[in-house]
């Protein structure tokens, strides 16, 4: 048997799947044949060599823990929960819809102040005469700054 | 708490027991980082990879079957972690060391001086990171191909190439022509 006809025999002999029939055949060729020979000592010297090397002690110090470990908290994820949280959106969306469809339309009074010192006030609903107004304070008391707009939020 | 299995904690974990999991996490840290670490070959690489397979231990550990060993589930996700890591920083297969002085007979001999144990080292090196894996998880963890090729997410057959292609290499830069 060739060299060439056994060359599939080689991707099984390194991968330890070599067994029975096609072992004995893979050695039958090796008895006959020097260079394969060779090059099979060749693969299980470097073979524990690399092995030898790579099965040195590997471990991390405290201060890489540390600085790797997960917070488990916030991650830990229980498998059942995705579908849980979806239903839990979705029971969330529907009341909300409920609670919109069947709310009162009466107006309302709202007064929003943000920290820059911006006022809007909404007095009632919109008409086609309302006028609106954004008032900004400065650190000037003298100075005050006004925006009046209009129904369609035209200055 | 030191009498209760890997599984069991797992299973505490599952349950929301916050506790478990980081003693699970704890446990299995050099588990997970010596593999990242051995198919890496950079610290800082596999301490990223290491960081990412904790925290896909974490949010996965739900798809864990309790029923199965723990072990090879977080091996499994060191090394896919790994070999993320390695393809996010565009590592390229195999790096050129033609440079290597050549005239050792033996390596398993002289990998016992420091100057072919650096040969070694950097034979390893030049492998790919897919063939270090194939290479880590066969020779130092004895994991068969079945069970590699469910860990790298390949086919059998090309567990098999990266074992023969990652020894032939090795051959060829340790122990002459291969």
């Amino acid at each position: 048997m060739s060299c060439e006809r056994i060359k599939k025999l080689w991707l099984r002999y390194s991968s330890g799947d070599l067994f029975g029939k096609k072992q004995r055949r893979f050695e039958e060729h090796l008895e006959t044949c020097s260079a394969c020979r060779a090059r099979r000592l060749a693969f299980d010297r470097s073979t524990e060599a690399a092995g030898a090397a790579l099965s040195a002690s590997v471990e991390l110090t405290p201060a890489e823990w540390r600085r790797v470990r997960p917070d488990p908290r916030p991650t830990l994820n229980r498998g059942r929960r995705p579908l849980a949280a979806a239903l839990a959106a979705v029971a969330c969306a529907a009341a909300v819809g409920v609670v919109l469809y069947f709310a009162p339309k009466a107006p309302v009074e709202q007064a929003v102040t943000a920290d820059a010192g911006v006022a809007l006030k909404q007095a009632r609903p919109p008409a086609e005469s309302d006028r609106y107004e954004v008032r900004m304070c400065t650190d000037d008391p003298k100075i005050k700054i006004v925006w009046v707009f209009d129904r369609n939020l035209s200055l | 708490m030191a009498d209760i299995t890997d599984e069991q904690r797992a299973r505490q974990a599952q349950a929301g027991d916050r506790a478990a999991l980081e003693n699970l996490l704890e446990r299995h840290q050099n588990t997970v980082f010596s593999m990242t670490y051995r198919i890496l070959r950079d610290r800082e690489d596999a301490l990223d990879a290491a960081q990412e397979a904790y925290l896909r231990v974490c949010r996965h550990l739900g798809s864990y079957n309790p029923k199965r060993r723990f072990k090879p589930w977080i091996r499994r996700v060191a090394v896919r972690a790994a070999l993320d890591q390695a393809s996010k920083r565009g590592k390229a297969d195999g790096r050129d060391v033609d440079e290597f002085p050549s005239g050792e007979p033996d390596p398993l001999q002289a990998a016992k001086g420091s100057q072919v144990a650096d040969r070694v080292q950097r034979a390893l090196q030049a492998l790919s990171p897919a063939q270090r894996a194939a290479f880590v998880c066969k020779q130092i963890e004895g994991m068969d191909t079945k069970e590699i090729a469910r860990a790298m997410g390949v086919r059998r057959a090309t567990v098999r190439w990266h074992l023969f292609e990652a020894k032939k290499r090795l051959a060829g830069l340790l122990g002459g022509d291969a």
